[in-house]
């Protein structure tokens, strides 16, 4: 397969999942993005993704416990893979490279 | 959970469609989204948001993924099907081609009708306002009968309804006239050319009708008299590339025009086309009632109506107005105007003086067509399900063997629907390819000139998939459960390959297919029939050989000198016999009619006549036959007072015979007129019109000259027509043609209905013998190792072929017995359309019901006598 490719939206996903650790599951993930980037997702959009990373084998998961404001219901965490972690350096590091030849404004007579 | 209660069925549908394995955790989110959200937003605000976020997740990649573990083996089982679907195609080849060719004939024919069908239906709706768009019909009642209903009306109509009610939004009259016009090119000289149907329009006809300007203005172009605007056609025919603006076109020669306009040419599917129109008010010239006339009826009048009017109301409120109005001047003739919306004209409307009668469609055969298209369909459908439920037999043991392995009776229906799938690609494709391929030759055979890319519109490809699907679920569904049911124990013992297995099913289905064979086969003799009877039907009249020049269409001073000269010098022409000047030939429709009725009688015992001016050449000309008194004279110079009627009009204005009519006089706008003979009557419209009651004048006329000729030396006689005829009339052009041809013209509808009618019948005989073969080599290749042991025991061949074909043939005689009285019935529903009609010869019924069990015959003895002479030493080793 070699060159993997994430959407946005999925590296977004995928690096939530690995932020929230033990608590990573679809109703905290889309809040936790609405909460910190102010972004309107839906909860159905962040499910398919976490459903299409697992597919990919960035992130496994396994049922946890239910609670009460869920009505008993389970949740379905998710934990990031060492594959998923490398894809995230991955990411990050030609992002970085690629900053690097952005010719930079500099800030002078601050 | 209280809340939860009440979105109860949210989560019921979402349990409907999520897998169960994701149901749990999902749910489990959007209480938790929910409760969160009530905090934040409220309760209603929540439970909307609930909702939404729900109906969310109904989306491919939820509902799909229950099947996630599957689709590896679903492919494989896939590729399987298609594997062992393609390995039986071949190892039936003969059978899969009489399966796909049966399924792309019938395919293919009934798109085309459809097609058809649908072009028809298309007539004038590409106007935007179609809905709004009246044409006013014109009915004039006598004592309460109606004495006539003319598609033209009157000039005083339109605006009379403008002027009073507010529903009329705009109207628009259409005066069309012929003629030849003539461009003085500057450099290529005089460009004439005869023109018919040429109207005379008030400048609203671009507000009601979406005819497209190309230069000059909507409003404006029309507006003064002597203007005149052309369809891009006419421009490039008379100006050839030069710009037409503001160029002198005339009219006979007299009448001057300026162009002012060009249009886009009219499109094929409106019902009034035309390359010129003539600005109304050009009319102002030569008749003081332009505008006012109540009794002149040659104009069309459409209006549009305000969006959303109660037509009914309107009708019955105007009624009411010109009862008011003009009660007093119609005492005796009761005079209505009716509206007629505009899309039902071209399948609808079946008046006097249809703009162009010929295009006029008769809705009732159009649906005739289009049920025929569903009997091949379905013909071809049946095939389909015959030959693969027969055909299931050879794949009983494959079947057996699955379900022992453990195919599951879905997955077996599912391999049979994509074998059904791939054999209804492949004959569609064929479908298509033959749609194209025939498109040509097609339109030729049946005159429907639809452009291709009407075909190819999108929707097109929604009828074609509509098409595709159904077809499958209908032929595809039944053989493929047949097919699965079978039990494997049974199977695999070979017990099912005797079983009456869908026998009677397809027996059944075969019947039916023979029914609308036997029915196609009977209505395309009888339509023949008429046709036939009509064409060679004594009219009367004889048209044999008569060659028609149209005149010069204008009449001067000189007119009457320059005829006879050019008569004379006509009649010198070697092989010329005869030569008249008529308004009117056999098959021309009359458009100069007019009350008339006898002296002695009342204003309520008059009779709407049609006239014709003819010189006294006319009677002897056209072989016509006086049956009381004498054609005109040069001998009796009276004679220009009197006039000869038909026998029709004798009986109409009850003279007890032709003989007594001799003398008496008639009295008709204002004037007497002696009657001087009285003629058989002819027909001068097709036979599907009555006789009407006519009345001869001698004046002189100037459209039409009917030479009788030779016809072995017609071409000697054009070149020499020419001559006197530049003498005469100069720089007229000269247009002639055959008049048995030109009266036949009205059969050519007709004609092409039968040609299109027993192609079809054709194509579904074909088919349905397709299937009989297909079927009765299945029957035979059964019953090889019987016939064989029949054979050894001493059976005769001719013994086994007709047990063989006996079962089939039975079959064929009962659908003959079904289709008989259904073919009577709906043929003389057909008959009634036609004033002169042939009556049912029972023969017929005979004669199509022996066509097609010869036929079937044919088609079955060619499988059971192959069966038949086999050796039975090879028969027996079979198996």
């Amino acid at each position: 397969m070699g060159k993997e490719y994430l959407g946005e939206f999925e590296e977004l996903v995928l690096t939530m999942v690995a932020a929230l650790q033990d608590d990573a599951y679809g109703a905290a993930i889309s809040d936790e993005i609405e909460v910190r980037l102010k972004r309107d997702v839906n909860l159905s959009a962040v499910h398919v993704t976490l459903y299409r990373l697992e597919d990919k084998g960035h992130i496994k998961s396994s049922l946890g416990g239910g609670t009460k404001e869920r009505g008993g219901r389970r949740k379905r965490i998710y934990t990031i893979t060492s594959a998923g972690m490398a894809m995230l350096r991955a990411m990050k590091e030609t992002r970085l490279e690629l900053w690097k030849m952005v010719p930079q404004l500099k800030m002078s007579g601050l | 959970m209280n809340k939860n209660e009440t979105s109860h069925w949210i989560f019921r549908f979402l349990s409907w469609f999520c897998p169960d394995q994701l149901y749990e955790e999902i749910e489990g989110d959007l209480i938790e989204k929910f409760i969160r959200d009530v905090k934040e937003f409220g309760e209603k605000s929540a439970k909307r948001r609930l909702m939404w976020n729900t109906i969310r997740f109904f989306r491919a990649e939820i509902i799909l993924r229950n099947t996630f573990s599957l689709p590896l083996l679903r492919m494989y089982m896939f590729s399987n099907y298609v594997k062992v679907a393609f390995r039986s195609f071949q190892k039936q080849s003969a059978f899969t081609a009489l399966n796909v060719i049966g399924l792309s004939v019938g395919m293919a024919a009934s798109l085309l009708i459809l097609q058809y069908v649908k072009y028809e239906r298309s007539f004038d709706t590409f106007h935007s306002r179609v809905e709004d768009i009246h044409r006013i019909q014109y009915n004039v009642r006598h004592n309460g009968r109606i004495n006539f209903e003319s598609a033209a009306a009157v000039p005083a109509i339109g605006p009379a309804l403008k002027e009073n009610f507010e529903e009329v939004e705009e109207f628009t009259r259409l005066y069309p006239v012929g003629g030849i016009m003539t461009y003085l090119s500057p450099d290529r000289g005089p460009i004439s050319f005869h023109e018919e149907k040429m109207p005379f329009a008030d400048p609203e006809i671009f507000k009601v009708f979406d005819f497209k300007v190309v230069s000059g203005d909507i409003r404006t172009s029309l507006k003064e008299p002597n203007k005149l605007m052309l369809s891009e056609r006419a421009a490039k025919k008379y100006f050839n590339g030069a710009d037409p603006m503001g160029k002198i076109i005339t009219r006979n020669g007299n009448e001057t025009y300026e162009v002012t306009g060009i249009f886009e040419d009219v499109p094929e599917n409106s019902h009034v086309r035309f390359d010129f129109l003539l600005s109304y008010e050009t009319l102002k010239n030569t008749y003081d009632s332009y505008q006012t006339s109540w009794g002149w009826y040659d104009f069309y009048t459409y209006v549009l109506l305000k969006p959303n009017t109660d037509v009914e109301s309107l009708q019955d409120k105007w009624n009411e107005f010109l009862k008011h109005e003009k009660g007093d001047k119609w005492k005796d003739s009761n005079q209505e105007f009716i509206l007629r919306p505009l899309s039902d004209i071209h399948l609808y409307s079946n008046l006097l003086y249809e703009i162009h009668p010929d295009e006029q469609r008769d809705g009732d055969s159009v649906y005739a067509l289009s049920i025929i298209a569903f009997f091949i369909l379905a013909i071809a459908l049946i095939n389909y399900v015959n030959l693969a439920t027969a055909r299931s037999f050879s794949r009983a043991n494959e079947v057996g063997v699955r379900k022992v392995i453990g195919a599951l009776r879905r997955q077996l229906v599912g391999q049979f629907l994509v074998e059904s799938i791939i054999l209804h690609v492949v004959a569609l494709v064929l479908a298509l390819a033959a749609v194209r391929m025939f498109w040509t030759s097609f339109s030729s055979l049946s005159g429907w000139h639809i452009p291709l890319n009407f075909i190819y519109a999108g929707e097109f490809w929604i009828l074609i998939a509509v098409f595709f699907v159904s077809s499958v679920i209908l032929s595809g569904v039944y053989p493929a459960v047949i097919l699965s049911s079978f039990k494997p124990v049974a199977v695999l013992k070979g017990k099912i390959l005797r079983g009456g297995h869908g026998q009677s099913m397809r027996k059944a289905l075969v019947t039916i297919q023979f029914v609308a064979s036997v029915f196609l086969i009977i209505g395309s003799i009888i339509v023949y029939q008429q046709l036939d009877f009509m064409k060679s039907s004594d009219l009367g009249i004889d048209i044999d050989k008569t060659l028609v020049v149209r005149g010069p269409a204008s009449i001067d001073s000189v007119y009457d000198q320059n005829l006879e000269s050019f008569k004379d010098e006509v009649l010198r022409i070697a092989g010329v016999k005869s030569i008249t000047s008529t308004t009117n030939i056999p098959g021309d429709e009359i458009y100069w009619t007019g009350g008339i009725r006898r002296f002695s009688r009342g204003p309520q015992d008059h009779v709407m006549v049609s006239h014709v001016a003819v010189d006294y050449d006319f009677v002897p000309s056209f072989d016509l036959n006086v049956i009381a008194g004498r054609n005109f004279s040069k001998e009796f110079p009276s004679d220009v007072k009197k006039v000869l009627v038909n026998k029709k009009l004798t009986e109409m204005l009850q003279f007890k015979d032709p003989q007594s009519a001799i003398g008496e006089i008639l009295w008709q706008q204002g004037d007497t007129i002696e009657i001087a003979g009285v003629l058989e009557d002819y027909h001068q419209m097709s036979l599907k019109s009555k006789v009407v009651p006519m009345v001869f004048m001698l004046r002189r006329a100037a459209v039409y000259y009917a030479l009788k000729v030779e016809a072995e030396n017609y071409k000697t006689i054009l070149t020499a027509i020419k001559i006197p005829w530049r003498a005469s009339f100069k720089d007229a052009p000269i247009d002639y043609f055959f008049l048995d041809e030109f009266y036949n013209k009205q059969y050519e509808k007709d004609d092409r209905f039968g040609k299109v009618f027993s192609l079809f019948t054709g194509l579904a005989i074909f088919i349905a013998s397709l299937g009989l073969v297909g079927l009765a080599s299945f029957a035979t290749a059964q019953r090889t190792k019987e016939i064989g042991i029949r054979k050894v025991l001493g059976s005769s061949i001719s013994g086994i072929v007709l047990l063989l074909s006996g079962s089939f043939m039975r079959h064929v005689l009962i659908a003959n017995v079904i289709a008989w009285p259904l073919a009577w019935w709906i043929m003389q529903q057909w008959l009634q359309s036609f004033t002169y009609r042939v009556s049912i010869n029972p023969m017929i019924f005979l004669a199509s019901g022996g066509i097609v069990i010869l036929i079937a015959f044919i088609s079955v003895s060619s499988q059971t006598i192959k069966a038949a002479l086999k050796e039975p030493v090879k028969t027996l080793k079979y198996e």
